[in-house]
């Protein structure tokens, strides 16, 4: 019975649906991939129901050996594990290795930067006001078209790299761009209702430029610092056998990591920002000197009509003369006392009281109002707490190094789910013919390829057991040698989708059309030139051809099934709620896996007849 | 046979055909072609030729059922599994399959309905806007598929939406964008359709194979359908045609149709992918 991996997620967004991708490698050494289910349910599956569904579909449908079951592709929900584990607990026949998708865990790992766990706040809010400005059709689309050539990349859904992809796109001419959305936002060239959010929150006008200036920064952060593991994640999404040459994703990954995560446009955004931010950091501290100044004045005052009214007491006192004393009484002398001057004296007492009260709640006033101003800026700097270039710059580098962490915590430490995926990757290496040339004596075969060979274990495979590795060791002399004669991947004729792939690439970005880029930079390519090689020379190294075969059944992603939900949700937009599972189903299949009239010739009739 | 195909419908002026009716009537031709065909054959063919092609179409069915038998998956029941204990036994008495969620639809609704007391919508109002309102002067919408739900309102299969108002059937083609969008490709799927059919006269013509029976023909024009993802109705449409043509039945809701051909269609696509997955092409590994 065929080997085979199986590929299984679901979808919660717009029906219950999970589907199951078969993945095999034919006799004539290609991989195929076929669709095998799609199940519409009532309610989400647990994980029994789940294990229940892929098995229905191995055994029932697909009349597959549960021994034969090599590998399986899920993202890490808690269901798929469990699901995985009750099947394994139920079928002992069942022992396929887990393989969880990689490209699911970079996504996560770039959440890390921006998003609702990000640190990136800024460049998260303004990108959900920006979308508010884009999300219809209207005049801001309109608008955007018109200045900068192509519509607005909008974003929806849960992946975060199409978050990212909007966030690179406002940043990718020029910080300008930012500013001239908001241009337009002033300018009420959008409606109003779309910017009102834009408007709320980073109106130059006011003191939400602060909030833009972080923006600036943590947008060119974002932008810049995400982009390799975007690259990675997008490159890991092929259905080719990316196994033989993910390891130079993974190391492109971590040396950026190690280098400390170059943005090289940070520093030009950080000077774009700092005006913004000194402009309101100024206003404040103008706000706060101006209301120091109003205490003091009022203070001032306080104090002068004080002394006033001692002045006047004193005179008060002089006026009404002096008094005797005999024994307990007391008298005043009435001969000194003049009374019309007295009258005047205490007028003005009064006058000189109702001003000091006044005055003294003038200078409650404006010490209330220096305690309001002063709160309003400590809030601000806590805010704001990165005023200074210096700090800009190292909180741009901070909103990268969560992301580094949880890759690393993920691939290379070996508790990390992926952890496994990597050492897969780097054990891949074997086999491809470049590398094995450049072993230049038999130590390097035995301290080099020997130790990657034994790392075949993490496959998971029953078949890579010690004496099928001492095998392997075996061929590897002859194999080197075969490697330094012919390894050439260059005369290998390019692959169709390759070739389409460059196409887009060359179109996108506006390259000459005959301009030709290196197929070395592609890592889908690469593997499939490697795959090609080995192809001629499965029969002169039977373990290697046996080995190469199986790991590629183990895939990066699930990108798989997620295509099949991408053509599920175009179904579902033709046939609204008339969706019958049957017809689903077969639209589906039909879709995702054409008649199969060729491969059925070719697998199943021409290899009847060939016999 | 081609030219005869484009002849039928060339004497109507095209340009007054929806899309949607060049492709009914390109089903139609089929079946004409068919019948003719199958006339022309009977009527030329003299009783020794035509024992000469029974003996011949005998052996090729011989042939091609000893060639099915050779192809047969290699394991038509399911296997045995080896449960938890270590006894072997049918997958279905260990495993509890999830129901599926088939009609009444497992698809979750979109949007909610108003408190407002609602005025159901008659099939005769709806009918008077489909046709451009009063004096008819305005623009068809019969190409929208807009329908009566139970409760009168006006449905929308394109967007999906529910309109309660029919007052705004008519302004919901207009200013929709979702369904502006969604019309466009629903023509474009039509005209591929269309194309396809009229590459399936000439194929069929070429290959001199029009004696396909009706499960062929279902099929095809099933397959064609599902592959370029068409609507549900124009689906229903196809497949009554083809069955009510052939069958002599009539169906009350062309929907049956569909259930009629998809049952079995699906079954054959099952069928491909089991021989295609256990055939001896695929990699085994016996180790």
């Amino acid at each position: 019975m065929a080997a085979f991996g199986v590929t299984f997620d679901g979808t919660p967004s717009f029906a219950e649906a999970e589907a199951i991708v078969f993945r095999v490698v034919t006799k004539d050494w290609e991989v195929i991939e076929i669709l095998v289910r799609c199940g519409l349910y009532r309610s989400k599956l647990n994980s029994d129901q789940l294990s229940s569904h892929i098995i229905d579909a191995i055994v029932n449908r697909a009349h597959l050996q549960l021994k034969n079951w090599m590998s399986t592709h899920q993202d890490r929900a808690r269901v798929n594990k469990g699901a995985l584990g009750e099947a394994k607990r139920k079928f002992p026949d069942a022992t396929p290795a887990e393989n969880y998708c990689t490209t699911h865990t970079i996504n996560n790992a770039g959440k890390k930067a921006m998003g609702d766990e990000g640190i990136a706040t800024f460049a998260h809010l303004f990108r959900k006001s920006w979308q508010a400005v884009i999300n219809t059709p209207g005049k801001a689309r309109d608008r955007y078209a018109e200045v900068f050539g192509h519509a607005p990349t909008t974003a929806s859904g849960v992946r975060f790299f199409v978050r990212y992809e909007q966030v690179s796109e406002l940043f990718e001419a020029t910080p300008e761009r930012i500013m001239d959305i908001i241009s337009w936002c002033v300018g009420r060239k959008v409606s109003e209702v779309s910017s009102k959010s834009m408007m709320l929150k980073f109106d130059p006008s006011t003191d939400a430029r602060a909030s833009l200036a972080m923006a600036i920064v943590e947008t060119a952060v974002v932008a810049e610092g995400v982009r390799p593991f975007a690259e990675a994640c997008y490159t890991l999404e092929g259905d080719s056998c990316l196994i033989l040459r993910a390891i130079s994703v993974f190391r492109r990954l971590e040396q950026f990591i190690e280098d400390g995560y170059s943005t090289p446009k940070l520093e030009e955004a950080v000077d774009r920002a700092m005006p913004l931010l000194v402009h309101v950091e100024s206003s404040y501290t103008a706000k706060v000197a101006s209301a120091n100044a109003a205490v003091e004045s009022a203070s001032g005052n306080v104090a002068e009509i004080e002394n006033e009214l001692k002045r006047l007491n004193e005179m008060k006192q002089q006026v009404q003369g002096g008094t005797s004393s005999r024994g307990r009484v007391r008298q005043s002398t009435e001969r000194t006392r003049d009374n019309n001057q007295l009258d005047n004296v205490l007028e003005q007492i009064v006058e000189a009281r109702v001003r000091e009260k006044s005055l003294k709640a003038a200078v409650k006033a404006a010490k209330d109002t220096l305690a309001k101003v002063v709160k309003a800026y400590d809030d601000w700097k806590t805010q704001y707490p990165h005023r200074t270039k210096i700090e800009l710059m190292d909180h741009g580098k901070n909103i990268l190094k969560p992301v580094g962490q949880y890759y690393h915590d993920q691939f290379t430490s070996e508790d990390g789910d992926c952890h496994p995926m990597r050492v897969m990757s780097e054990a891949a290496q074997i086999f491809n013919p470049i590398f094995l040339a450049k072993m230049s004596a038999d130590a390097d075969i035995v301290t080099v390829l020997h130790y990657l060979a034994d790392k075949l274990t993490a496959f998971g495979y029953r078949h890579f057991n010690d004496k099928f590795i001492k095998n392997l060791k075996k061929e590897m002399p002859s194999l080197v040698k075969e490697a330094k004669r012919d390894h050439d991947l260059d005369r290998i004729p390019s692959s169709r989708q390759y070739q389409t792939r460059m196409q887009k690439r060359i179109k996108r970005k506006n390259l000459p059309t005959d301009s030709s880029l290196d197929w070395r930079n592609d890592a889908g390519e690469y593997a499939q030139r490697i795959w090609k090689w080995w192809k001629p020379r499965k029969d002169k190294y039977p373990c290697h051809s046996l080995a190469i075969r199986l790991i590629v059944l183990a895939q990066l992603s699930s990108c798989s099934v997620e295509r099949v939900f991408s053509k599920l949700e175009k179904i579902r937009d033709v046939t609204s709620d008339n969706l019958k599972e049957d017809m689903c189903e077969i639209r589906l299949l039909l879709q995702v896996n054409g008649d199969m009239d060729d491969m059925y010739n070719e697998l199943v009739l021409n290899r009847v007849d060939g016999e | 046979m081609a030219k005869q195909a484009v002849d039928y419908w060339s004497p109507i002026d095209a340009q007054k055909l929806t899309a949607w009716q060049k492709v009914y009537i390109k089903t139609k031709v089929l079946l004409r072609l068919c019948d003719q065909h199958k006339l022309q054959q009977s009527k030329m063919k003299s009783a020794h030729e035509a024992a000469a092609k029974a003996r011949a179409a005998s052996e090729a069915h011989a042939a091609s059922k000893a060639k099915a038998q050779a192809n047969a998956p290699v394991q038509l029941d399911p296997p045995l599994v080896r449960t938890a204990d270590g006894s072997m036994k049918d997958v279905n008495e260990c495993i509890v399959v999830p129901p599926a969620a088939c009609s009444p639809r497992a698809v979750k609704k979109r949007g909610g309905r108003g408190k407002k007391k609602h005025v159901p919508v008659t099939e005769q109002q709806l009918q008077l806007v489909i046709n451009g309102g009063r004096g008819g002067n305005g623009p068809k919408l019969h190409d929208h598929g807009f329908s009566l739900t139970k409760d009168g309102r006006v449905f929308c299969p394109l967007c999906p939406t529910v309109i309660d108002n029919v007052k705004n059937v008519k302004r919901h083609t207009i200013e929709s964008a979702t369904h502006k969008a969604a019309f466009e490709r629903k023509m474009d799927a039509a005209v591929k359709l269309h194309h396809q059919s009229i590459k399936l006269v000439d194929k069929k013509a070429k290959g001199g194979q029009m004696s396909d029976d009706l499960m062929s023909y279902r099929f095809k024009a099933l397959i064609s359908a599902a592959k370029h993802n068409v609507p549900t109705d124009a689906m229903k449409g196809i497949c009554a045609d083809f069955v009510d043509e052939y069958s002599g039945h009539t169906f009350a809701d062309s929907s049956d149709a569909v259930s009629l051909a998809a049952g079995p269609l699906l079954e054959a696509l099952v069928l491909r992918i089991r021989q295609i997955l256990s055939s001896d092409g695929c990699f085994w590994c016996n180790l």
